[in-house]
């Protein structure tokens, strides 16, 4: 899944929790999911900023 | 006193010195009645000039074919062109001619001239389209009189204006006879060798320079493929040939000077396009180079405020969630709660503690009205610390 899909996914996932109308299975489902989407966005741009700094370096 | 005597021969010879030395005499135009006309054998030509004031004895070297082409008669008003000279042996004074013409072919060759201008006026060759001049000629060719002053004038002033400057020149006699055939011949030979030609003579006598109102020169100069500049004896000269050129010069020099630029000023001018070229390049490559600047900055700043913004975007989600899921979880437990202490308070056991009993019918149901209830029905009452049978009174 792209950065920016993941994103939108999580934004709907916190929205749908905010609202609060799951149930206890279903929003421990969407958690796992939310959490499982954060560490792959945070390690995307992770390796999009050390990529940036190894172009400062190089120029 | 004989010691100053003077030998005749060196008083004659004197006499011809101060004469022929005379320009006014070495160089004139005269004109009278033919007379004495006698065509030696040799090919020179003996006659006199006479008229009302006065007459001369005249010779012209080499003039029998002259007159006899000319078909010029005693008897006939001629032109001599020519200078005074003396026989010294004789003593006799005559007239030296190079050239004779007869008065009458002079209005004749006024008249053919006007024709000759009138024809090409009116069918459109005075109005031809000229063929440009190039603005440096790489091959000038000169066609002009061999060792002539125009030539050595028009020599200097190229030299003058660019040294080393490459041309050549086709020697051409300008007057007489075989000027005509000669100039057309030279300007034929140019085609293959020139990018301009300039055919020119210094001043002379309407007939001297009449080679060039002749209908076959002038045709020669209108259809050479190579442009041609008519550069024809003084300013006030206007030839047939300076008509119907690709451009007219005044002078031999003038034509020099409209055609072979002066170095010097091409050279200053390609220096001073350089610098502008130079500076313009200059400024150019810095505006890039600080465009460049501007860029790089940009972008080195851009994708990391880019990324901060995403961090927070998702540090921002995933407090979101947490608080989410936190408040979900806490709502539940908080639910889970109420229902147990509402367990707790209504447990019957709690009742029961306080002193209340609770009477269950025989199949165990709690008793909670004395309707439906019969003399010995039996039942059981429920205290704190357990049960009693008994039965319905």
């Amino acid at each position: 899944m792209t950065y920016a899909k993941s994103m939108k996914r999580l934004e709907e996932i916190v929205t749908s929790l905010e609202a609060g109308g799951a149930d206890l299975d279903a929003t421990l489902k969407l958690f796992e999911e939310g959490a499982t989407l954060i560490k792959s966005c945070k390690l995307s741009l992770e390796a999009a900023e050390g990529k940036v700094e190894q172009l400062r370096l190089e120029e | 006193m004989p010691g100053a005597a003077m030998a005749v021969g060196d008083f004659v010879s004197l006499a011809r010195m101060s004469l022929v030395n005379e320009p006014l005499l070495a160089n004139s135009a005269i004109t009278g009645e033919l007379s004495k006309l006698t065509l030696a054998r040799s090919g020179h030509s003996y006659f006199a000039l006479t008229d009302s004031k006065g007459s001369i004895d005249c010779v012209l070297f080499g003039g029998n074919q002259s007159f006899e082409q000319q078909d010029i008669k005693v008897g006939q008003i001629i032109i001599a062109l020519g200078g005074i000279d003396v026989y010294v042996k004789t003593g006799r004074m005559q007239f030296k001619a190079s050239r004779i013409q007869p008065v009458e072919s002079i209005g004749q060759l006024e008249k053919s001239r006007k024709a000759l201008i009138e024809k090409w006026r009116v069918d459109g060759t005075m109005d031809r389209a000229r063929t440009p001049i190039p603005q440096i000629p790489k091959r000038l060719v000169i066609i002009t009189g061999a060792g002539s002053a125009a030539l050595s004038d028009m020599q200097r002033l190229i030299d003058n204006r660019w040294p080393n400057f490459a041309y050549s020149i086709i020697p051409v006699l300008v007057q007489g006879e075989q000027a005509a055939g000669q100039i057309i011949a030279a300007i034929a030979q140019a085609q293959s060798i020139s990018d301009l030609i300039i055919v020119g003579r210094g001043g002379g006598s309407p007939e001297d320079l009449w080679a060039f109102n002749l209908e076959s020169v002038c045709r020669a100069i209108i259809d050479s493929k190579i442009p041609i500049v008519s550069a024809i004896g003084h300013e006030s000269d206007l030839m047939v040939s300076d008509l119907i050129a690709d451009l007219r010069a005044s002078t031999p020099s003038n034509a020099v000077e409209r055609v072979v630029p002066i170095k010097q000023d091409l050279v200053d001018e390609i220096s001073m396009v350089g610098d502008r070229i130079d500076f313009a390049l200059d400024r150019f490559l810095q505006s890039q180079h600080q465009q460049i600047q501007k860029l790089r900055l940009q972008l080195a700043a851009g994708p990391m405020r880019g990324l901060n913004k995403e961090k927070l975007r998702l540090n921002l989600l995933n407090t979101k969630m947490d608080k989410a899921v936190d408040l979900i979880f806490g709502t539940q437990k908080n639910r889970l709660a109420g229902y147990s202490s509402l367990l707790i308070s209504t447990n019957p056991k709690r009742v029961l503690e306080r002193g209340y009993s609770m009477t269950l019918d025989l199949k165990g149901k709690p008793v909670t009205s004395i309707a439906g209830l019969k003399q010995g029905d039996p039942l059981t009452v429920v205290l704190k610390d357990g049960q009693v049978e008994t039965e319905v009174k």
